[in-house]
């Protein structure tokens, strides 16, 4: 039986985050002994600071808000991603064109879009989704191509001579061989979108979330307001990932294992 | 095997004899540059006209200006000892000085100019009319944000809750307003003539008209101002004549900002191809530049200071005198 990678097992990786979590702290303290309290301030006072502000409405709904955007984003990119990769692994050249589409979208930064989305499609929540989903749709597509390119042929073969169609071939052959692929691309996936999200309400008409915190503390040289906003997403990133994504990860891996 | 090695060793000795008078002298030059800082807008124009008409030459400061994208990057740099001399918003010197950094006002380069403009088909006539409505502007807690919330808004009996503030850069501003994707936008120049080229357009309310006050001053660290006193006076009096060659030659100042601000030397219009040095010389006339800070500059740095303090944007009230450094203002015409 897999030995479960959630919250209850994996102690090593959590260890393992504590360690580096703890080497970025005290790297950050040690350069911040040079520099003023104003323009690069010590952890303690914004730690302090956040365990005041961490229970008010405001900044409950500045992470809220992020994490609505996170979650439409993402799961709109791995849901689009997945049905485009699966769709095309029948069809070679479906492939081709996909990679060559994908590659030329992730060589332009999504946040590079933001100023002609939101006159295309106007401000609000629509241009920030479509940047969340557009860096996030990458990784996840590219991850089920190339598993589908990795399928057994064997298998392949034996299922069009039993005369599975295209449909039956994607849903009984690719999709239970690309899982540990898919798992891996909605990982890299999440890496995408969440550093967008931060980039696009830092820059794309946003005006709350905690990309839009981080400028606006910026603007006002409250210093302790930026590390207060870096500290709070680099730790809502790896719980994300530890308490969600590695338990829906380990689940879909015992379920494929079952079958 | 040896003589070549010997030959080339003999070779690099030489060159680096040669070398090493230059070099020193060419290290020297390069820490003696003042370090300018300015972001690039319209409001900062008189240093541009100051480096490419050749001010900063004449009256022998030797300077490295470096353009910075917005107001608090420029600052940051300013208190991080990376420039000597930051032309900036007024409202990110004091948000800076409030924290403790060293750094004072010495001059000043612009009075604020800020236009609300809707397109004239929009409906909107008057600011009132503005509730409800979306309105494009920079970024929250810009100097732009600030008046705009603490100075045109209540001046049409609104809060910023009652429209819906959009924060963008300028240039997406207007093509959002132009677009229909936002009722009225905050501009300053020359997008504000770019986009009355572009559309027939109402204007709202211009701060500089109604609420005239101090948006780009000069500013400088401490440390420099104690140990470069003399190269400081020169820089100041390099403004001081940039502002007034914009004044008084305007045409020719024109042509200095055309390249700068209108790259591809027109804009193109539903009338035609507009000239660059037209849109550039329309906005040099709407704009107040000037580098005396006045008594009147004074008490709007108060009223500003206050505003800031109300929109929670500085904690405590920092004494505006302890950061004015103007003494030799007097002692220039």
């Amino acid at each position: 039986m897999t030995k479960p990678t959630g919250f209850t097992g994996g102690r090593e990786r959590w260890l393992a985050t504590a360690a580096a979590a703890l080497t970025i702290a005290l790297t950050w303290e040690a350069v911040a002994q040079f520099y003023p309290d104003y323009l690069m301030p010590s952890l303690g006072p914004v730690l302090i600071r956040l365990g005041r502000q961490a229970a008010s409405a405001s900044f409950l709904a500045t992470v809220g808000v992020s994490l609505w955007r996170l979650a439409v984003g993402y799961l709109l990119a791995c849901g689009i991603g997945l049905t485009m990769g699966l769709l095309a692994a029948p069809v070679r050249g479906l492939r081709l064109y996909l990679r060559a589409l994908v590659g030329i979208i992730q060589s332009v930064p999504p946040v590079a879009w933001i100023p002609l989305l939101v006159i295309i499609l106007g401000f609000g929540e629509v241009p920030l989704l479509v940047v969340i989903s557009v860096a996030s749709f990458s990784p996840m597509v590219l991850s089920v191509i190339n598993a589908t390119e990795m399928v057994d042929q064997n298998r392949l073969w034996v299922a069009r001579q039993l005369g599975a169609s295209k449909i039956q071939q994607v849903t009984k052959v690719y999709a239970p061989e690309v899982f540990p692929a898919l798992i891996n691309g909605a990982q890299i996936a999440f890496g995408n979108a969440w550093r967008s999200l931060i980039a696009a309400e830092m820059i794309g008409g946003a005006n709350n979330g905690l990309g839009w915190s981080i400028t606006l503390a910026g603007e006002i040289a409250d210093m302790p307001g930026v590390v207060l906003g870096i500290v709070v997403i680099g730790t809502l990133a790896t719980l994300i990932e530890r308490l969600l994504l590695d338990r829906v990860k380990g689940r879909l891996l015992r379920w494929r294992e079952s079958q | 095997m040896r003589k070549p090695m010997a030959a080339l060793t003999r070779a690099a000795l030489i060159l680096l004899a040669l070398a090493l008078p230059v070099v020193p002298g060419y290290v020297a030059a390069a820490e003696q540059a003042v370090r300018v800082g300015y972001v690039h807008v319209f409001d900062d124009a008189p240093v541009l006209v100051a480096r490419d008409g050749g001010f900063y030459e004449r009256y022998g400061v030797n300077v490295d200006v470096q353009a910075f994208t917005s107001g608090p990057t420029l600052a940051k740099a300013l208190v991080a000892d990376r420039l000597d001399i930051g032309v900036m918003g007024f409202t990110n010197a004091l948000t800076w000085a409030a924290q403790g950094a060293d750094l004072y006002i010495v001059g000043k380069v612009q009075n604020g100019y800020h236009a609300l403009v809707t397109r004239a088909d929009s409906g909107i006539k008057d600011l009132a009319d503005l509730r409800g409505k979306r309105i494009a502007s920079q970024g929250a807690g810009s100097t732009a944000d600030i008046v705009l919330k603490g100075v045109v808004l209540p001046a049409g009996g609104l809060k910023a809750n009652d429209v819906q503030l959009l924060y963008t850069d300028p240039a997406t501003a207007l093509q959002s307003l132009l677009a229909g994707r936002v009722d009225a936008a905050f501009l300053f120049e020359p997008f504000d003539r770019v986009f009355r080229y572009q559309t027939p357009a109402r204007e709202i309310y211009e701060v500089g008209k109604k609420w005239p006050f101090p948006c780009m001053v000069i500013v400088v660290s401490g440390r420099f101002m104690r140990e470069n006193p003399a190269a400081l006076s020169r820089f100041l009096q390099a403004n001081q004549a940039s502002i007034e060659f914009m004044k008084n030659r305007a045409n020719e100042a024109a042509e200095l900002l055309a390249p700068l601000f209108v790259p591809e030397g027109y804009i193109e219009t539903p009338k035609g191809r507009v000239p660059a040095v037209q849109i550039t010389g329309e906005a040099l006339a709407t704009q107040v530049f000037d580098w005396k800070i006045t008594s009147s500059d004074i008490s709007r740095m108060q009223e500003l200071m206050e505003i800031m303090l109300a929109q929670g944007l500085l904690k405590e009230r920092v004494d505006i005198g302890k950061i004015l450094a103007v003494p030799e203002q007097a002692s220039r015409k």
